[in-house]
């Protein structure tokens, strides 16, 4: 995209950028490091992506706008809590010195009120850490669960 | 004007204690922080260094005064980088560590305030933090850093 994103979140992991897009991709493994929610992605620009809420029910839709496995992959996001217009989410996987780097980005299309800005900031920066931890030692996060904001 | 804080959040399978020492024994920064080690001893008033090695050993990178104290859980000090240069002229701004336990895992937030309207040292740390950081948690959770950086990162 050529504008510039509302929110980025990165982490840097000891990792090849193959092995991050795995477990960004593969449904079976989210819900490890989405709190319990499972991710699924299609394969070509334009099929679906979803999330779903643990019990199976629809938390996000939306539908793949860019993939370019293992480097980038970006969706539309609309969720069912917030109300607000749907985002983009993309998701960057570079290499950078010895390690990889994992970006997150935002795009918005109305103001966000803070309540949500602080609950995304805080649901990335755990799902990043989580991601990272699951790379580098083979292990889960304890499970930690996070609820939307009042 | 002025330019916003720099936040960033990062959740560590460690013990508050546990981030704290890295961050403040002097000699562990050296695996996570571009190989620097600092001195301080971390209590309010005192001064503080960060210091280079390997091409550059002994060279004082940046220095402060610690603001606030409150093992382990939370770290406020001035963060002014050593001159000459833009980066130095802009004067001290605030670093912020805030340490809270969460079950089996900590969650680390660090704000950096206080720059002025147009800021170069944001931009440096902006893209500092996060591989800082970053290296604490692999250095905590697998005994190793990582070295996210290369040459034109600390430019």
């Amino acid at each position: 995209m050529d504008r510039k994103p509302d929110r980025v979140l990165l982490t840097f992991i000891a990792a090849p950028p193959e092995k991050a897009w795995a477990l960004l991709t593969d449904p079976d493994r989210t819900p490890e490091w989405f709190m319990g929610h499972r991710m699924e992605v299609g394969q070509a620009i334009g099929d679906r992506f979803q999330v779903l809420a643990p019990g199976g029910k629809l938390h996000i839709r939306g539908e793949v706008l860019a993939i370019d496995p293992p480097r980038r992959l970006m969706v539309s996001w609309q969720d069912s809590i917030t109300g607000l217009p749907p985002i983009e989410v993309e998701w960057l996987i570079e290499s950078a010195g010895e390690a990889t780097r994992l970006t997150v980005h935002e795009y918005h299309h109305a103001e966000v009120p803070e309540k949500w800005l602080k609950a995304g900031r805080e649901g990335w920066s755990l799902i990043l850490a989580v991601m990272k931890t699951m790379l580098e030692t083979g292990k889960s996060f304890p499970p930690v669960k996070m609820e939307p904001p009042q | 004007m002025s330019d916003p804080d720099f936040v960033h959040v990062i959740y560590i399978r460690a013990t508050p204690q546990a981030i704290w020492d890295a961050l403040t024994d002097g000699e562990s920064t050296a695996h996570f922080w571009a190989a620097r080690t600092n001195e301080s001893s971390w209590e309010k008033g005192a001064s503080l260094r960060f210091i280079a090695s390997g091409e550059r050993e002994g060279c004082v990178d940046f220095s402060g005064e610690v603001l606030e104290s409150d093992p382990p859980r939370l770290l406020r000090y001035s963060f002014h980088i050593t001159g000459p240069g833009p980066m130095h002229d802009e004067g001290p701004s605030i670093v912020t560590y805030r340490i809270e336990p969460s079950r089996d895992l900590t969650r680390l937030t660090v704000t950096h305030s206080g720059f002025p309207a147009g800021s170069k040292v944001r931009e440096g740390v902006s893209g500092g933090w996060p591989r800082i950081l970053s290296g604490l948690k692999s250095w905590l959770e697998t005994g190793q850093g990582i070295e996210p950086w290369s040459r034109a990162d600390e430019e």
